[in-house]
């Protein structure tokens, strides 16, 4: 009976392992082909030897034109890398936000981080503030007003020390609607151009090019971000079985709360400042996951993440080239996917996790 | 016997402004022994327990567990000497019996390690001692309450705790279950030596399975002793506010508690 327990734990890292295989290959070959699509058209197969090169200690033969390098490496793949981290972002933020509030519907921007974000970026273009010497401040402004958001909501749900679930959605839910109350007299005060502009907040949108150092910064703490929430992997399988339960079982659970909210929303904050709002990826991605992996953070973190990289590229490949050369916003495609794939997915099932 | 808890002046209200719960309770635990923690509703039972479990602060008072005042050890140091089984555990997620033993294991584990071949040989024999290995590989949302019960305990005794506290483990189980479950938490005593304090809604399982009980009425102790002690007749009308017998389990010699309904004493 022992050895069979240690078999079965055996088996099980051989399965994790060879479904996060299976996911990475995904996500490359996902990869090539969105860098191939395009004006200037380059073959997949070209993509995979052109990033390859690009290792260290790897000389590939160039079988390629210079051209075909230089659309990949400028254009598509800094575009592509943004989505794969930003959709693998806003899936991690989703598990932990409905991790922690335990709570299905609960998603990156339920906390109030993406009105927060769109509030600061409008009300730079709403003062004039879009630019400084040269560079545009709207990432900055919509980071801050996530971070200023965040804060605010956390504190309102805190009651004498401790954070209830509950009040927190509550409190992000009703700052939510305020703060898009504040935004919508906004876009009517300001302008029919300056609103159009705006909508890439609300819509989501990965075509617009950051200051180099800005973006920098951006990756770095979504980078880390990620890696900390990772390592709570564990924690969250005790914690959706009950706060209280957790702390039995040692889990210090208003500090992990804490930690975790400030990151995931951290995380998000920069992916709204950096791309705008991405609905749907975040709420959907975590419950496919779940589906197709069971409840066990473990797999389930690195698994969706690469699940939600790949979604974001492939729903980006869409946004820039079903109507090119005009773009849509990605936003819409995410939706437009993602809900009939959900419902579909939720009807196979006919039974939830929550 | 040696105290591993000891509790001293204790008091607890859950808002600033409202009364209070429990109200200056000393008492201690001693190695070995089944306590048992009795009283009616709203005396204070659960908040006890989960005072002494490190999941509430006291407003006043302090707890020592082995020797050491428990509101300076974290979650992860108790979880080594304590597990919880709570009232009622409903787990809607899809984990495996095995997965949900195992989780009894974390406070063993460091935040990235991976569970090792002895934290699962540990989970193993706390299945198999709980009677539920047979089951070990069906999902958890799918058990009925008397097994899941039992997935609980195998989960608490997967910590390797020195203390067990039971919330009213046998409520909502039936008869059979009942027994099954007190009868578990006896031989865990006798056979490993385990520590046992147990919340309990039923005077006359508490009588026959405690060594020792405590009354609770108001968030204060009423009365502390045998449960031939505790349980007589006066002290349960006066904290129970209700007509009693108690009379002798012919088998064992503990006392019995008979309900009379209003109309027999009229």
């Amino acid at each position: 009976m022992v050895e069979n327990s240690v078999n079965i734990l055996k088996a099980q890292t051989a399965k994790w392992a060879s479904v996060l295989f299976g996911l990475l290959c995904l996500l490359i070959i996902i990869v090539c082909i969105s860098a191939a699509i395009g004006p200037g058209g380059v073959k997949p197969l070209h993509v995979l030897k052109i990033l390859l090169n690009q290792l260290p200690f790897i000389n590939l033969q160039s079988s390629w034109a210079p051209e075909e390098a230089t659309i990949v490496l400028r254009l598509r793949v800094p575009r592509i890398f943004m989505g794969g981290l930003i959709g693998g972002a806003l899936t991690l933020a989703g598990i932990a936000f409905q991790a922690l509030l335990r709570n299905p519907l609960a998603e990156p921007y339920i906390l109030g981080v993406s009105s927060g974000g769109s509030l600061g970026a409008i009300i730079a273009m709403a003062l004039g503030l879009n630019t400084f010497i040269g560079l545009s401040t709207l990432p900055l402004f919509a980071f801050f007003g996530a971070l200023l958001t965040m804060l605010l909501v956390y504190n309102i749900a805190r009651i004498e020390g401790l954070v209830p679930p509950h009040t927190l959605l509550l409190a992000g839910v009703i700052v939510n609607f305020f703060f898009s109350a504040i935004i919508m007299y906004l876009i009517s005060i300001i302008g029919a151009e300056k609103a159009h502009s705006f909508q890439f907040w609300t819509m989501g949108d990965l075509s617009g090019l950051m200051p180099g150092g800005l973006m920098l910064v951006i990756v770095i703490l979504i980078s880390i971000g990620n890696i900390i929430i990772a390592c709570y992997a564990r924690n969250f399988n005790l914690l959706i079985l009950g706060e209280e339960s957790a702390a039995h079982l040692g889990v210090e659970v208003e500090r992990t709360k804490l930690i975790v909210f400030i990151l995931a929303s951290l995380i998000t904050g920069a992916a709204v400042s950096a791309c705008g709002m991405i609905g749907f990826v975040g709420l959907i991605i975590p419950h496919l996951g779940r589906m197709l992996l069971g409840a066990d953070h473990r797999i389930l973190i690195p698994a969706s993440s690469l699940i939600g990289a790949s979604f974001l590229i492939l729903a980006d490949t869409l946004a820039r080239t079903l109507q090119a050369p005009q773009e849509i916003p990605v936003g819409v495609i995410t939706a437009l996917c993602g809900g009939p794939f959900f419902i579909y997915l939720l009807r196979k099932q006919k039974k939830s996790f929550f | 016997m040696n105290a591993v808890i000891e509790v001293y002046d204790l008091s607890y209200k859950y808002n600033l402004d409202r009364s209070l719960v429990l109200n200056r309770i000393n008492f201690d635990v001693r190695q070995g022994e089944i306590l048992g923690i009795v009283g009616p509703n709203g005396s204070g039972k659960s908040t006890l327990l989960k005072l002494l479990s490190g999941v509430l602060k006291p407003v006043e008072g302090r707890i020592l567990l082995l020797g050491r005042p428990l509101a300076r050890l974290n979650h992860k140091s108790i979880a080594k000497i304590i597990a919880v089984v709570p009232q009622n555990t409903v787990i809607s997620f899809p984990f495996t019996v095995r997965e949900i033993v195992l989780m009894g294991r974390s406070p063993h584990l460091g935040l990235l390690q991976i569970e090792r071949d002895k934290d699962f040989k540990i989970s193993e024999r706390a299945m198999m001692y709980t009677n539920s290995l047979e089951f070990a590989d069906r999902k958890i949302d799918e058990l009925s309450g008397g097994e899941r019960q039992r997935v609980i305990i195998a989960r608490a005794l997967a910590q390797e705790p020195q203390i067990i506290l039971l919330d009213e483990p046998t409520v909502h189980l039936d008869l059979k279950h009942q027994i099954e479950i007190f009868d578990l938490i006896k031989q865990l005593n006798i056979e490993n030596l385990m520590t046992v304090v147990v919340v309990s809604h039923d005077l006359n399982l508490a009588g026959e399975y405690c060594d020792r009980l405590i009354l609770l009425k108001e968030g204060e102790v009423y009365k502390m002793g045998s449960p031939k002690e505790v349980i007589t007749e006066e002290d349960i009308k006066a904290v129970y506010d209700t007509d009693v017998l108690v009379s002798k389990n012919p088998l064992s010699g503990s006392p019995n508690v008979t309900l009379i309904s209003k109309q027999l004493l009229s």
